[in-house]
């Protein structure tokens, strides 16, 4: 039998089952087998396998890589060298450019200095300047004076919270200029600092970013950043560092230097704050003209220490010192002290015999017909330069009362250090002790809120003089005389239960008579015994009129109802209710 | 593809078809007779063992169907595994056998036998011991070449050889005697 009759015999065996089809219900439980190991087992492709695996191997390469960089790394810098170091002798300047188009300033009736809370008592103010929003919110930008030889400046932003009710955030500038704000914090300011660098570029940052605090060398430092960027701060020396990694390991101490914004930013943003005068320099030279037509030169400042009154417009009703006292307080150290008034309109600023009075005494009375601001920028409300007898700025004081003024002026010439000014406290918070309201009450005597603990007191706010023909186009105006009868209607029946007051503009304020008063309280039908009108004192006006921003038309300025509980806490400030809620609330407390 | 049992122009991978269970029904019904019937005209012509050899053929090409590349038929992938399957059967078988053999007395022979018939070579054939069997039809059915007959069965090329020779003889011998007489 050869291999073709085995080939041929063993073929029959296919041969045999050509036709044959394996059962069907075989086929179909095999199937559903299959399935059941499809489901149970999903397998991964061989190019997944091949992935991961490729993957895995990056892995191990990078651990490897990791692990020899340990290895061998370089250890950072433990040695400082001071190439440089900048000592600010003067505030640093410093600008915020703002991004929010052309802004309107607006100078509200009211002001105060910026306020750190955390170091009120150890900084002082040198210089403050805000814009408002006219929408409830404003920046202030500050310039703190602190240890020396450092000086730190902040960007308060102050926003309200309903009528009456501010809430102030503050960030830090740290010394050189950065402002030490939160990441992604909302504030459309944009900072610029031009740094120089060791080859003398100016390194410039449209927007810092804080980062973590840090030891470079020994130091402490904070970490900030821009972009890609990385820098250090030195806390105590207010330089630059960089730290850089390689063969010779060295931490650099750069030279920080700070400046005014390109002047390509200032026209693409309007400048919103900048800093001209440096305490401890002289300022840059202006030429001034006085009301008499002659030129003043700054030059004149030095030989002899000169205080100089700048003032643009008193932001009544603050108290505002008159040039009048300004000279009175100037010739008491005649000799020793000599005097400048400075204007930016003479025709609203001075009246005509203080301006008589300033030149009886010597004082130049110069008109800023804007030659001499934007190079000095100094505050236009009521503010006071201080210059040493070499010319040099030795301090910018807001000029606010005729008494801190005149201290102000004794220690200078004196040689000693200046007067703290007063605290300001004007903000009401809910919940927290309400200041007293004190003053002259139509009918004669004086009001107290506080003379009868234990009983609420509503007093409403007002920033028109109420009495006398009401224009309807007024809408504030209309609705403080409403807000007058409202209270009016219910002061009877809350007599003895609560104490009723308003205080409105005009009431005397500056000395005013209570003009009209009587006559509307006779209408209203209600007498001074039920509803008391107050013309406050400097201090009372002080804490209960600021929220009353201004005497305008706007709806803006209606008049607000500020409630004290029994226990002396603010309960609420607000728009005054209806009277049927009014006498709800009142009795409520 | 040939064999009218390609996976699809589509469907490159076994991987990839069982995830459409229609497309994979589809190859599944094409598929399955043919290595059915590969198998029956291997194992003696028991339906019932065919169908457990192809049972467990398809259940470890579904386990490892990772490792089809689709570069061949797929029903060459399925026999081959099939293959092994036998071959793994007639292992367990003759060691069985061997136990058996040692209490039964030899077969007598046996009557009706057709000259040529499928019937009597599959008589022939069940009466080899199952490694001459599995080396005959390796050899004569599956047109192997004696060094894949070695690895089936897990001897040396010379040792398959020399099985061969001892299974031929034996058929000539088991078949001889059934068309003597």
């Amino acid at each position: 039998m050869r291999d073709s009759d085995f080939t041929r015999l063993l073929g029959l065996l296919e041969a045999e089952v050509r036709d044959v089809e394996p059962e069907t219900a075989f086929a179909d439980e095999l199937f559903v087998r299959l399935q059941e190991e499809v489901a149970r087992s999903p397998r991964l492709s061989r190019q997944m396998v091949l992935l991961i695996a490729a993957l895995l191997l990056v892995v191990l390469i990078g651990v490897t890589i990791a692990i020899g960089a340990f290895l061998l790394r370089t250890d950072p810098a433990t040695e400082l060298v001071r190439r440089s170091q900048a000592v600010h002798s003067s505030p640093p300047p410093f600008s915020v450019v703002t991004t929010s188009g052309p802004i309107e300033w607006e100078v509200p009736g009211w002001y105060t200095a910026c306020s750190d809370p955390a170091a009120e008592e150890e900084w002082r103010s040198l210089r403050w300047r805000y814009e408002y929003d006219g929408a409830g919110s404003f920046q202030q930008a500050c310039i703190y004076g602190g240890p020396p030889p450092g000086y730190v400046g902040g960007l308060e932003v102050v926003t309200q919270e309903g009528h009456g009710v501010w809430n102030a955030a503050f960030w830090e500038l740290l010394p050189g200029g950065f402002l030490n704000r939160p990441p992604g914090a909302p504030l459309a300011t944009l900072l610029w600092l031009n740094w120089l660098d060791p080859q003398g570029a100016t390194i410039s940052c449209e927007e810092w970013q804080l980062g973590d605090a840090a030891e470079i060398a020994g130091r402490d430092a904070q970490a900030v950043s821009c972009g890609n960027e990385r820098f250090w701060i030195d806390r105590d020396s207010g330089m630059l560092l960089r730290r850089d990694r390689g063969d010779e390991v060295v931490a650099e101490v750069l030279e920080l230097k700070v400046g005014v914004p390109p002047d390509d930013a200032i026209t693409l943003y309007p400048a919103g704050f900048s800093t001209q005068l440096v305490i401890g320099q002289a300022p840059a030279q202006v030429q001034l003209n006085e009301l008499d037509g002659s030129t003043w030169s700054s030059s004149a400042l030095a030989g002899l220490k000169t205080a100089v009154l700048v003032q643009w417009a008193c932001p009544e009703p603050e108290p505002c010192i008159t040039l009048g006292e300004f000279s009175s307080a100037v010739a008491a150290h005649h000799g020793e002290l000599g005097g400048v008034a400075i204007s930016l309109d003479q025709a609203t600023t001075f009246s005509a015999s203080d301006i008589e009075a300033a030149r009886a005494a010597g004082i130049p009375v110069l008109v800023d017909d804007s030659s001499g601001w934007p190079r000095w920028e100094y505050p236009i409300l009521s503010g006071l330069m201080l210059f040493d007898a070499d010319g040099r700025l030795a301090e910018l004081l807001e000029a606010r009362t005729v008494a801190s003024m005149a201290a102000a002026l004794e220690a200078f010439v004196a040689g000693t250090p200046l007067p703290e000014l007063p605290p300001w406290d004007g903000y009401f918070t809910v919940g927290q002790p309400a200041p007293a309201l004190t003053g002259e009450r139509l009918g004669g005597g004086v009001f107290d809120s506080s003379a009868a603990p234990g009983i609420p007191v509503a007093i409403l706010v007002t920033p028109r003089y109420v009495p006398g023909a009401v224009d309807a186009a007024c809408p504030s105006a209309v609705a403080a005389q409403e807000a007058v009868a409202t209270l009016a209607s219910v002061a009877p029946e809350l007599a003895g239960s609560a104490i009723i007051g308003v205080i409105a503009w005009g009431n005397g304020f500056s000395g005013e008579p209570f003009d009209g008063w009587d006559g509307l309280l006779d209408e209203l039908g209600v007498s001074t015994d039920n509803l008391a009108v107050v013309a406050p004192d400097e201090q009372a006006f002080s804490s209960w009129y600021p929220f009353v921003m201004r005497e305008d038309c706007s709806s803006e300025t209606r008049s607000t109802l500020a409630v004290v509980d029994r226990a002396g806490l603010v309960h609420s400030i607000g728009p005054p209710p209806d009277a049927a809620d009014m006498v709800d609330l009142l009795s409520g407390l | 593809m040939n064999g009218g049992v390609a996976l699809g122009a589509e469907r490159t991978t076994l991987a990839e078809l069982v995830r459409d269970e229609a497309a994979f029904r589809t190859w599944y019904d094409r598929a399955l007779p043919r290595v059915f019937r590969f198998l029956l005209a291997r194992c003696g012509g028991d339906p019932t063992l065919a169908e457990e050899l192809t049972q467990q053929t398809f259940l470890e090409a579904i386990r490892h169907r990772d490792q089809f590349e689709g570069r061949s038929d797929v029903v060459t992938w399925l026999c081959a595994i099939g293959r092994r399957k036998l071959a793994d059967h007639h292992r367990r078988r003759q060691r069985e056998e061997r136990r058996v053999r040692q209490l039964e007395v030899a077969p007598g022979p046996e009557a009706a036998w057709h000259l040529e018939d499928a019937a009597e070579v599959r008589a022939v054939l069940d009466s080899l011991p199952p490694d001459q069997r599995l080396a005959l039809i390796y050899r004569y059915l599956d047109q192997l070449p004696v060094a894949d007959i070695a690895r089936l069965l897990g001897r040396s090329e010379s040792a398959a050889q020399s099985l061969l020779a001892r299974a031929r003889d034996t058929f000539r011998a088991a078949y001889g005697g059934r068309t003597d007489a």
